[in-house]
């Protein structure tokens, strides 16, 4: 995958995932870009934080395992997006 | 087990540790310290935490050899075994006052223990932690400071330190000590004195005090454990260890979830991984699919109930769970959807003003305190007919006596 194709997807991910949590999750009164902390600011409890993690599964298609279910993963938008690029072997 | 008296030990045999045993024996000197510690308040505790501390560095070794099924049927019957001891424990406990002195079969802060040693035997059926030596597991297992009522600290944060002089982390941890020390012995024992003759003889205390009664005992619950915590903490920093911190201002924190994350948290964290996350996610996998609110409301509920129960093995312990769990699912699940259908000007004022903040603080706390009367068996049934003016109910009050004191002595050290 090229690094432009690679870029777009994330984009794409990256828009679907803050859609989610906008209007799934409702913190529709805050800003949110692929950096806001969405756990240590307290936007998103740990309910959200296992909604969000399902969401992620069902739009990539990929298993999470309970334990890297954490802050340390899911706490911003570029966290998700590294972590799932450590996931799928990439760099 | 820490007393004052041998809280005073600890401290004035501290410029001894540092000046005359070796660095490389400090861990073990402490955890040998610590054995002595615990033998001399019931001499069963050291044989049965170096038995578990065999039963979990044996268990983390043969579970490395073993292939993945085997070895979650070998970490499952393990954890099944620190049920089977928790459990009994738990019961034995209830039928005997065993508290301060030890006299009965109960063992002091196994509840505790068996949250930690199921920890380090969960993450090693995940292949998350792969080699455990005796010593570290022993080390881990038997640290004075944070026994019997933690923080439960995590092993891996745990073993990643070797006791090291820091002047200033020893200064900070006498003065966390002296933090505790105020709220345990002062703060807490003088809200204690002026409630436990509420909670002891609710029938003879008006609506208005008895409703005081209740803040006073979640405060008092509060500055006990928050106490003890800043004292493990100080004492931790004294010999050279950087513990977990315990408690974060939970009562200026505007709901309840966001109470219960800064209430106890290496208690919650631990039934946040262990339990919630687990059971939550097992139920979207399983049958619930894109209704994940249901999974994660049932996830809540069997959470926080496992809370309840895990302070004690009986139905009023099972009601406050209960009640935190529909609290937190309230807070979690539905309380923002329900603030939409409110006027924007009133959400905003709510959410961003500091009467909203206020209000919405007292009430986290009104919940928590009213429900926090279920943690006193047999006072909670006789305060709410005391405060509708029933007062000619015959009740056992010698037994409720007994086990308000009992439940005081818990908490204290």
């Amino acid at each position: 995958m090229g690094v432009n194709e690679s870029g777009r997807d994330f984009a794409k991910l990256a828009g679907r995932i803050i859609e989610f949590v906008k209007t799934e999750l409702g913190i529709d009164d805050e800003e949110i870009t692929v950096d806001t902390p969405l756990v240590t600011n307290g936007l998103v409890d740990s309910a959200g934080l296992m909604r969000l993690a399902a969401f992620v599964e069902r739009e990539t298609g990929t298993t999470i395992p309970d334990r890297d279910v954490n802050v340390g993963h899911f706490d911003t938008v570029r966290q998700i997006q590294a972590y799932l690029t450590r996931r799928s072997g990439g760099s | 087990m820490i007393t004052l008296a041998g809280l005073v030990a600890a401290v004035v045999l501290a410029p001894l540790f540092w000046l005359c045993v070796p660095a490389a024996w400090r861990r073990e000197t402490l955890s040998i310290g610590s054995l002595v510690a615990l033998a001399c308040y019931d001499a069963r505790l050291p044989v049965l935490l170096v038995a578990v501390t065999i039963g979990v560095s044996a268990s983390v070794h043969v579970a490395g050899t073993l292939g993945e099924r085997a070895r979650l049927l070998f970490v499952a019957f393990c954890l099944l075994t620190l049920l089977a001891l928790f459990v009994w424990n738990k019961s034995v406990g209830a039928s005997y006052i065993a508290l301060p002195t030890q006299s009965g079969l109960v063992f002091v802060g196994i509840s505790f223990l068996v949250l930690k040693a199921a920890a380090a035997l969960i993450e090693t059926g995940r292949g998350g932690v792969r080699s455990l030596t005796f010593r570290e597991v022993f080390a881990w297992l038997v640290f004075l400071p944070t026994y019997p009522n933690g923080p439960i600290e995590n092993i891996d944060h745990f073993r990643m330190q070797w006791p090291r002089f820091d002047h200033r982390r020893m200064f900070r941890g006498l003065e966390r000590i002296l933090f505790g020390l105020v709220k345990s012995l002062v703060i807490a024992h003088s809200l204690g004195e002026w409630v436990d003759p509420i909670a002891a003889m609710p029938e003879h205390y008006r609506s208005g005090i008895l409703l005081l009664g209740f803040y006073a005992l979640a405060l008092r619950f509060y500055f006990d454990l928050a106490g003890a915590s800043d004292v493990a903490i100080g004492l931790g920093a004294v010999f050279g260890y950087d513990i977990e911190e315990n408690f974060d201002r939970p009562f200026v924190r505007r709901n309840l979830v966001q109470l219960w994350q800064h209430w106890h948290m290496t208690l919650t964290g631990w039934f946040r991984v262990y339990v919630f996350t687990p059971v939550s996610r097992g139920l979207m996998r399983w049958r619930f699919g894109r209704n994940d609110r249901l999974a994660i409301a049932v996830g809540q509920l069997v959470t926080m109930t496992s809370i309840g129960i895990w302070h004690n093995l009986t139905w009023n312990f099972f009601v406050f769970g209960l009640l935190q769990g529909i609290g937190v699912i309230w807070v979690g699940l539905l309380a923002r959807g329900a603030g939409r259908r409110l006027p924007a000007s009133m959400v905003r004022w709510w959410r961003e003003t500091a009467p909203g903040y206020l209000l919405s603080t007292a009430l986290t706390l009104s919940f928590f305190a009213i429900s926090c009367i279920f943690r006193c068996r047999g006072f909670e049934a006789r305060a709410t007919l005391s405060a509708c003016g029933v007062h000619s109910v015959n009740f056992d009050l010698t037994k409720s006596m007994r086990e308000v004191q009992a439940s005081k002595e818990s908490w204290s050290w």
